[in-house]
């Protein structure tokens, strides 16, 4: 079997990983977004409820997840339990990088921004999203990387993805050097364009940010 | 799930477990060793070194380890390596953690303050002792929070290991599902992994304490 048809035959396939993948970042991002406001805000019975689903959520494969909830709950069809399983998965992740960035904001801010009389909410996405919002992107974009090749897992709920169309055209040819690489080709040219989306970003912060101009030039360089 | 099935499951859930706390701690031993050797080789200076080694961690961190696994498993034999199903797991964990291992020493060694190495040149040292006895020790060192999270994922990575026809505790779940029908057997496996996930944690904040009394 020549590559054309092979690619022709897993074309489909990538249409599905074009689907699943930005609807896992949108869900994941507003997820984490809500998990990490509710974490920073330090109120003892939400916080402990968030750390054990986070340490739940860290400790369990993504493959577990999908297994569990595959197997117990019905979503109607594969496609929305893969996406509910990412979700769930990473969200967790994401909360724990947007909690750490607003950690990074000068503590004066939250303080300035209750004597306007601004409640919480509006000081987070009024003050303090806007400010990390950049600074997010580069480590986000990491933890999308990651998105992008646990969407390989969702093969075993039987999503007609093109891992599932490669292991089928595999087991009818049985070539699966050409294969595989094939997959890992459109994966890796995937993820690359999310790298290259983060290597842009933090250059431009290193540039704009003056402090941390200066604080490169003390750095070793061996 | 009775008692009777439970009993009947329990040999292989422990068998499981056995392979794998053991495909865990060795994958986490090589990738770390293997990671080590990529950031070395990568930061000796000579140009071509470190131009393949920043291919290699390019391509083997942007593909998925699921596809390097079974491209060992189902490609290898066809071009003429053959090896155990354990050995191909390890081996495919290894090449994918060990760029992210190297990619966090490289950040570490990054952020090693000036005056040191300057310091470890103006004493007399050579590139090659500079590297492995100064900026090495010093940046594995400063690394350690960022090896243990690498490391829990590790553990986690070891759940695909039931993709390729090895019994470890994800697969013996699945066993008991197959069997019976009944999903109890994949919350005790989440269970399993979460107090590893503890474990490691833990183990992790020692070494880190440690690490830091050594400093």
């Amino acid at each position: 079997m020549s590559i054309g048809s092979m690619i022709k035959y897993m074309l489909p396939g990538v249409w599905i990983t074009f689907e699943l993948v930005p609807l896992c970042i949108i869900s994941t991002f507003i997820i984490g977004l809500l998990l990490g406001m509710l974490m920073f805000k330090k109120t003892i019975i939400i916080k402990q409820t968030l750390d054990v689903y986070n340490i739940i959520m860290r400790g369990i494969p993504a493959l577990v997840v999908l297994k569990l909830l595959y197997y117990n709950a019905d979503f109607g069809s594969a496609f929305v339990t893969a996406w509910i399983s990412l979700t769930l998965y990473h969200s967790a992740y994401v909360g724990e990088i947007i909690r750490g960035c607003f950690e990074s904001v000068p503590k004066g801010q939250m303080m300035a921004g209750q004597s306007l009389g601004l409640n919480y909410w509006q000081i987070m996405f009024k003050i303090y999203l806007p400010q990390t919002f950049k600074q997010m992107i580069p480590t986000l974009c990491g933890q999308y990387i990651l998105v992008v090749k646990d969407t390989t897992l969702v093969y075993i709920v039987s999503v007609q993805d093109i891992m599932w169309l490669g292991r089928q055209l595999m087991a009818q040819t049985f070539n699966p050097i050409l294969g595989y690489l094939l997959i890992g080709a459109f994966y890796y040219v995937l993820c690359s364009i999310i790298e290259f989306i983060a290597h842009r970003v933090e250059k431009r912060l290193d540039h704009t940010n003056s402090l941390n101009r200066v604080g490169m030039r003390s750095r070793a360089s061996i | 799930m009775n008692y009777v099935q439970f009993q009947q499951w329990l040999p292989s859930l422990l068998e499981g477990l056995k392979i794998t706390l053991l495909a865990s701690a060795i994958s986490i031993f090589t990738s770390i060793v293997w990671g080590s050797i990529v950031s070395i080789l990568s930061s000796l200076g000579s140009r071509i070194l470190s131009g393949v080694m920043r291919v290699y961690t390019s391509i083997f961190r942007n593909t998925p380890l699921l596809v390097i696994m079974f491209f060992c498993f189902y490609g290898l034999p066809l071009m003429g390596v053959s090896m155990p199903a354990l050995v191909c797991g390890i081996l495919a964990i290894t090449l994918n953690e060990g760029a992210f291992v190297a990619e966090i020493l490289r950040g570490a060694v990054k952020n090693l303050p000036a005056g040191e190495i300057e310091a470890a040149y103006s004493l007399g040292l050579s590139r090659f002792s500079v590297v492995t006895r100064i900026v090495f020790p010093l940046a594995i060192r400063n690394s350690v929070p960022m090896l243990t999270g690498q490391a829990s994922i590790m553990v986690k990575d070891t759940s695909l290991f039931s993709l390729i026809m090895i019994v470890d505790i994800t697969r013996a779940g699945s066993m008991f599902y197959d069997k019976y029908l009944s999903s109890v057997s994949i919350w005790i496996v989440a269970a399993i992994y979460v107090a590893i996930f503890l474990l490691i944690t833990q183990l992790g904040k020692f070494v880190e304490k440690k690490s830091l009394v050594a400093r």
